[in-house]
Formats: C-alpha cells, structure tokens, sequence
C-alpha cells in the first residue's frame, strides 16, 4: 500500500497542539502497513481456517493413532548422607550455602547404570523382541494402539552373545504349529570356519516345546509359550543387544530427588518414574530396577562393613597372643619371686603420687591466671607458690619411697601394665567386631522402598490437550504463511493509486462494495422484471455517488472530443463491466442527456437483464448481420433519456461482425443522434472484440475490481490496447469491498452514516 | 446542455491560509454568483484569516479576501461540492483517501496547464517571492478553467 504522502512540513501554530506533521504522517505510514497486513489475515481467513482445520485433523489423527504410553512411578528413600560436623560455628552457618552435593544425585546415577539397567534386563528377559513383521511405519499406524492382532509369547530364547542383533523368525504354520527360521544374514563375529545358511529352516514345534537347534554350529534354544496367529503370520525374533536395551530403559527411566527444587533441602526421597506402552510392564521393570538398586546397595554397604570386620578379626589373634604373653609372664614371675602380693602401701603411694602431679599442675595453672592479674609477689601469688612447695616436697617424699620399694615389685607393677593395656585393647577389638556384626545385620534397612510402583491407570501421552494445542497454533501459523505467501505471490491491486503511479493511468472512479447492488445482482441473475439500476433505484447510495463523480471527470475528458462514445471494458469477465456501464449510462441519463446503452458483448450479453426486458434477442447481433436496422433495435427504458441496444442472439463470429463496416455505420450515426453512447463491451484479454470497438470510440475505460488483479495483468490490458493504437484512458476502481479493517471503511462508513442521513432527510 | 452544470467548487489546499483562499477568490471573481465557491484545508489552520501577504496580493488584484477563515474539510463537503479542486498531486491523493467516493471530481488547480499539470507550491512561511509566484500560478490556473465551468455549447 502506498503511504500518504509526507506533507511538507509547516510550523504549527501553537494553539492547535497537534504533533509535527511528519511525525504524524509516520505514524499514519506504519498504521496503514499495520492495517493492511490484519485486512490481508481478514481477506485470507477462509484459508487460514481450512488450514488450522487440516492441522487439527492431522493433531487428532495423530493422537488417534498414537499408542498410548503409561506411566508407573514408585519412590525410594536413601540413606541420609552422613554428616559432616563442622567444628567451627562460624563455618557451620555458612554451611548452608555450601551444601554438599546431595547423595541422591549419586543415587540417582547409579539407578540409572548400566550395572542396574543391565541385570533389569537379564531378570526380565527386556531384550527379548517377539514381534509381528509389519509394514514399516504405515503398518504401526494401521495397526494403531489395538491390543488385537498377532501375538507370541517366547519362555525361552537362547543364544550365544554373538548372535544378539539377528533377525530370527517364526513363522506360524496351520494347526497351531510354528516354523523357526535362522536370520538371512550372517553374525558380524561369525566364525570363519561355521556355515550360516539363510532363512534356513531350524525346527517346528508347537507352543511350549522345547525346541533346539545347531545353526554356525553354535546351539540355540528356544521355547514358545503361546501364540495366536494366522497361518503364514511372520514374527520377529531377536536378543537385541544389551546395550541398546539398555539405553532404551534409561531412555524410560526418569529419577529426581523430591523437594530438590527448593533450595537448601535435601529430603532424600527419589521419585522414580518409568513410561512404557503396557502399564504392567512399567511396572514391572520400574519395581525390578528398584529391587536391583537396593540389592546392590546392599552389597555395597556390606562389603565396605565385611572389609573392616576382616581387618578387625585379622588383629583379634594377634592382640590376643600378647595379651597371653603378658598375663604368662606375670604369671612366671609372680612364681619365680614366690607369690608376693603387691603391696598395698605402693598402690597408695603411687595413686598419692598421682594425685600430687594433679593438684600441682592445677594449682601451676592456678598461679599462671592470677599473674594476669596480680603481680609477681603479691599476697594471692606468693600464697599459691607456698602451697606449690609444700605439695612438691611431698611428691618428691613419696617418689623416694616408691624408688625405695624393691625392684621385683617394680617388675610386677609393669608386668600387670602390660596385662592390663592387652586387655583393654583386647576387650576394644570385640566390641568393635560385635557392633559391625550388628550394623551389616541391620544396615540394608536405610535404604528402602516407600512406594512400590503400579500400573499407570491412565495414559501421560499423547499429552492430548498439549498436542491440540500444539496443533492449532502450527494451523494458525501455516495458516497466517499461506495467507500472506499468497498475498506475496498474487498481490490483487487493493489501492488505485498504485493504478496511477505504477502505470500511469488515471483512475476515474473508485467505487465502493455496495449492499443494495447485491439486492440488484440477485434480481439480475433471477430475471426479474423491473429496472435494476443502482444509479437509477438508490440515487443517494455512495456506488452511486463514485458514478457522479465518473460523471463529472468524464464531462471534463470528453468536452472536446467529437464522438461522445465511451467503451467500458475490464481486463477479465465479473469484474463489474456491465454495472459500471450501465450506471454510468444511467447517472448520464439523469443530467438530462440522451443517451443510448449498447451491449457490445455479444458472446454472453447480459444487459437486457438490468432493464428487466425478457430477451437480449433483437439486439446488436442482428443488426450487425444486416437483419434489422439499428434505430428499430433500440428499446426505451424506465430511466428518462436512456435507451437500450441488447446484444442480439449469439452470432457465429462476433469478433468478425464487429469489423464490418456496419457497425462502423452504426457508431458514427448513433453518435450524433445522441449526446453519449456507452459501449459495455467482452473482457478484454480473453477475446478481441473490445480491441476492435475501442478503435472506433472516443474513450476507453478499463474495469478493475479492488483486489482481484495483480498490477501485470492491467499492464497487459494497457499493452494489448495499445499495440492496436488505442490508448486506454483511464480506470475505474470497483467493488472496493469495506472489511472491517480496510483503510477505506472507515471512510465509506463515514459516508453511508451520511448517505443515510441524507437519505432521512428526504 | 450536454452535461451537468458545475454549482459548487470546494478548493483544498494544506492550511486553508494562503492558496486555496487566494483561488477561491479568484474564481468566485471569475464565475460570479452562479456557482457557489469554497474552500478548507486538508489540515486546516482552523479560524485563521489569511496570510497577510495573500491578503496584500488580492487586494492589490482589486479581491478582498480579509473575511476568510480557515476551516478543516470534512467528507460532506467533499461530498456537497460538484467539483472539488486541490493544489497538487499529493493532496489529490490524500483527499482520495478522505472521500474516496469523490474520486473523480477532484482535479488539480493546475489541470489546464500542461500535462501533467503542475503542482502550485506552498508560498506559507517562504517570503513575498514565493506568494508571488504562487499567486500567478494560480490565477492562470483559474484563467485556465473558466472556460470548462461555464456551460458550453457543444461542439459541432
């Protein structure tokens, strides 16, 4: 769309307060851009609608189609992570914003390895595919969600670890048995020296045989335990590798710590989630994952329990030799020096002995405290230091005596030292040993199963309420690109002004979408008698008011012309050729002008209609073959100073009778006898007939509909006139319809708002 | 008589100040009291009198222009008017887009002049040399379109 021109600028006065006019003229520019990108959604909605309608269809298709997935959750409780006591208060505070990371995140890895995953599998025989052979794809969709259809059941199926990955089959033969056939490829690590015959036949059986069979001399075996299918049915048989089993549980498997997402917080609880098509499947490899876990868990804690009791017990023998070391040497001395009892007065002497070195290392501390405060030989110190004294001289009295006691009591005394430092060891070692019997026995426990999983009891995808909406937002996307690729690629002209500037033809008229001309159109089209000239019945309707000002534009033009003949064509057929004609006539009429209306188009002339006459016979086909003259051909109308010509009956070759010097005739004489003549001829690309009149008139007016044709098609039209010397005078801009949007309608609002009101006004 | 007769011109220009006021004078001067002549603005300085240099170029024409006011165009008038008359291309379109249905009534002043007609430019604000100029321009404009708007004999 062409913007408004900036106007120049021009100070503003200050009392009208308006912005600066180029900034208002900006503005205008980018509502306009705004409006006529909504007015092209508004204009493509019936495509915008079939496409989110085809989405939403191909959505529920997809949904319809899709195989439900299920989901089983269970929930584990972990063993707390052990805490780490910080000493220092300060640090512990702080510790919160440096909290370790979580043990759940460990946990959870390892749920998720392939030490777990892996035994899952083995335990649940998970890479074991017994399928039916369908058509890629299309087939899964054909066959959709239903449970129906082929089944087998396999108890066993054993193969070498190389064999994992081929494609066996069995394929269900009548009566009830089964034929198993070899995989039609080769293993990848084969023996080089084993024949692998293809699709080879390796037994029949029927359900629940133990069948085995030799095949790239490897022995394999397999055990079927049910099976319904029609004879001929093919099933796919595969140990699929275990590492892709594996990654595609992990893939299912979804672990997350509950209430880690608050900060600081760390509840040890693992929720635990599992999808999977059948939801006793997902429960059952979610329970078997957790019970893997917790198995291995166990070990784990045991083992590091089990590695410490061995170290422990390995000690216990020796700690127990020295302690019958000591307690023997004791003995043997006790026995050499005869049964000498220790006595008592050592014990006291040296328990008193101990004593003293406490009280004077306390009372050494004492002294220490008080010299902060007092000074060197104050009362308070030098008090303290006596007592020191005294208690010194008597440690030193009782070390004199225990250095006085005879030296086999010495030895005794340290003999039973020994005995009793290997006791206590001794006694510590047991303790330990019993206290970690008791923690392997009860340790597994931390570590536990909260919530078991079940089977999921509703489907989690499709997410049917996501996948909708998913759906209609790509249909109003795709919708809004197709809408705006078309206006792109086909861009209808929606603004004369490109007319006048692109091409340099004038625009006569634009003429609005009017209401009451389609009242018109339906009696047209219906045939019903009566005049069903807008012009003429709806004279303050505002189509009728773009006629007047044709009018006056044409009065202008063809003031100095000498025939006063106007050939009203249009590029292609309904584009309103024969409105514009015949209302031009009429408002023509109405200044009190006489003049006559020709329906040039003789291939499908349709004028008669407006006029409600009967028959288009008797028109200009007949007078152009020499069959009646033209002036009795010519029928009166309900509008004052209009008259009719009507196409006549379809000729063989109306282009030819246009050429005849006849019509030539009939042009130069209606031309005088009446002040305006108006030609409404046949489009003008697809035929020549309007080339051919336009040679003979004094202005040709071209018929374009808003919208409907891109700028090259009236190029061509200006072209096609002009490579037969005609020049193509001007345009006039029909049926601009008001959308809603359109830069126009509140315009022509504005005008029939004052068209109506003129209208009550009388 | 071969086609309506033109009663009422409305003359646009951009402020309703100095153009369209000096062209409305000269054709109400030129065509008498048989055809009703106005003028607006298409962003009218609304209330205004005139430029005093259009003013002083009138008066010294013999026309007097004093009691003029400015006023905005609205579609009515547009609508009311069998011809509506504006300075330049620019403007043409603009006042297409206010009253669309009007399209073909609406002509430049300059119409008569050549093809394509030329636009008269906007004196406002550019000192006496610039009103002077416009001012010619636009009384060989109206010279121009007498002769169109009194009811013509048809030619033979």
């Amino acid at each position: 769309m062409t913007s408004t021109p900036s106007p120049q600028s021009r100070p503003t006065p200050p009392a009208s307060g308006l912005l600066p006019r180029a900034a208002r003229a900006m503005e205008e520019l980018r509502e306009i851009d705004l409006r006529e990108w909504f007015l092209t959604l508004w204009e493509g909605r019936l495509l915008m609608l079939a496409s989110i309608a085809f989405c939403m269809a191909l959505g529920l298709f997809i949904i319809w189609r899709s195989t439900p997935i299920y989901q089983a959750e269970a929930m584990l409780q972990i063993e707390p992570p052990k805490n780490v006591r910080d000493s220092d208060a300060a640090f512990a505070r702080m510790g919160n914003l440096f909290t370790p990371p979580s043990d759940a995140l460990t946990e959870i890895e390892i749920i998720g390895s392939s030490l777990i995953l892996g035994r899952t599998v083995e335990a649940l025989d998970l890479d074991l595919v017994a399928r039916p052979v369908r058509l890629p794809i299309i087939g899964d969709l054909l066959a959709g969600s239903q449970a129906a259809g082929p089944r087998v059941e396999v108890e066993t199926f054993q193969i070498p670890a190389h064999f994992r990955g081929l494609l066996f089959q069995i394929v269900a033969l009548p009566g009830g048995t089964f034929a198993w056939k070899s995989p039609s490829e080769p293993p990848a690590q084969g023996n080089p020296g084993a024949a692998y015959p293809e699709d080879a036949l390796l037994a029949t059986g029927r359900p629940g045989d133990l069948l085995t069979a030799t095949w790239g001399g490897e022995k394999l075996t397999l055990q079927v335990r049910t099976l319904s299918a029609k004879p001929g049915q093919a099933f796919r048989l595969q140990r699929r590798p275990l590492q892709a089993a594996i990654t595609d549980i992990r893939n299912d498997l979804e672990a997350s710590e509950k209430g880690a997402s608050q900060a600081n917080r760390t509840t040890n609880l693992l929720a635990l989630a599992y999808r999977h098509p059948n939801p006793a499947l997902a429960a059952d490899i979610l329970n078997e994952i957790m019970k893997q876990y917790l198995r291995q868990n166990a070990q784990r804690k045991s083992g590091e329990i089990s590695q410490t009791l061995a170290l422990l017990q390995q000690q216990l023998p020796e700690v127990q030799d020295k302690l019958k070391q000591a307690e023997a040497q004791l003995n043997q001395y006790r026995a050499q020096t005869g049964a000498v009892d220790l006595v008592r007065e050592t014990d006291l002497a040296l328990q008193r002995g101990a004593a003293l070195a406490t009280q004077i290392s306390a009372l050494k501390q004492r002294r220490q405290e008080l010299l902060r405060t007092y000074m060197e030989g104050s009362d308070l110190v030098t008090t303290i230091d006596a007592q020191i004294a005294k208690l010194e001289s008597e440690s030193a009295g009782v070390n004199r005596k225990v250095q006085a006691l005879p030296g086999a009591q010495q030895t005794i005394m340290r003999l039973s030292r020994d005995v009793q430092a290997n006791t206590e060891l001794y006694t510590t070692i047991l303790n330990s040993i019993k206290q970690l019997q008791v923690t392997q026995a009860g340790e597994a426990q931390n570590t536990r199963v909260i919530d078991a999983a079940m089977p999921g009891l509703k489907p989690v995808k499709p997410k049917k309420a996501m996948l909708v909406a998913v759906f209609l937002i790509l249909g109003v996307v795709v919708g809004i690109g197709l809408v705006l690729g078309k206006a792109a690629l086909f861009r209808g002209v929606e603004d004369h002004r490109i007319i006048e500037n692109r091409l340099g033809i004038p625009v006569f008229a634009t003429i609005p979408h009017s209401k009451a001309q389609e009242g018109h159109q339906h009696a047209i089209s219906g045939g019903r008698p009566g005049t069903h000239i807008l012009a003429f019945a709806d004279p303050d309707d505002l189509a009728t008011e773009s006629l007047r000002s044709l009018r006056t534009m044409l009065g202008f033009y063809l003031r100095d012309l000498t025939t006063r003949t106007v050939l009203v064509t249009g590029p292609s057929p309904m584009v309103g050729k024969s409105f514009v004609s015949t209302n031009l006539a009429a408002v023509l009429a109405q200044a009190h002008a006489k003049v006559l209306l020709v329906d040039a188009d003789m291939r499908r002339g349709s004028l008669h209609a407006y006029f409600g006459l009967d028959t288009r016979k008797g028109g200009l086909s007949e007078v152009l073959s020499g069959k009646m003259p033209w002036r009795s051909a010519v029928q009166s109308t309900d509008v004052p100073g209009l008259q009719v010509l009507c196409s006549g009956a379809i000729p063989r070759h109306p282009a030819e009778l246009l050429t005849t010097p006849v019509f030539s005739t009939f042009v130069a004489e209606a031309s005088r006898e009446y002040e305006f003549v108006v030609f409404d001829a046949p489009p003008l690309l697809p035929v020549t007939d309007a080339a051919i009149i336009g040679s003979k008139v004094g202005l040709v007016l071209l018929v374009a509909k808003a919208g409907q044709h891109p700028l090259d098609e009236l190029r061509t039209c200006q072209v096609r006139l002009e490579s037969n010397g005609i020049s193509l005078d001007g345009c006039v801009f029909n049926d601009i319809m008001p959308t809603g949007l359109s830069y126009y309608d509140q315009r022509y609002r504005y005008g029939y708002l004052y068209a109506y009101g003129k209208a009550e006004k009388g | 008589m071969s086609k309506p007769p033109i009663t009422s011109i409305l003359v646009l220009c951009e402020g309703n100040h100095c153009r369209a006021p000096m062209a409305e004078g000269l054709l109400r001067e030129a065509l008498g009291p048989a055809v009703r002549v106005s003028s607006a603005g298409l962003d009218a300085l609304v209330g205004a009198p005139p430029d005093p240099e259009a003013m002083r170029l009138m008066k010294a024409h013999g026309v007097d222009i004093a009691s003029h006011r400015g006023r905005q165009v609205t579609p009515e008038m547009a609508l009311e008017s069998d011809l509506i008359l504006v300075m330049d291309a620019r403007q043409r379109a603009w006042c297409v887009d206010l009253v669309p249905s009007a399209c073909g009534r609406i002509f430049l002043l300059g119409h008569w002049l050549g093809s394509p007609p030329p636009d008269i430019s906007d004196p406002y604000g550019q000192g006496p040399d610039a009103f002077r100029l416009a001012f010619d321009a636009i009384r060989q404009s109206v010279t121009a379109w007498v002769p169109h708007l009194r009811s013509e004999q048809r030619p033979a």
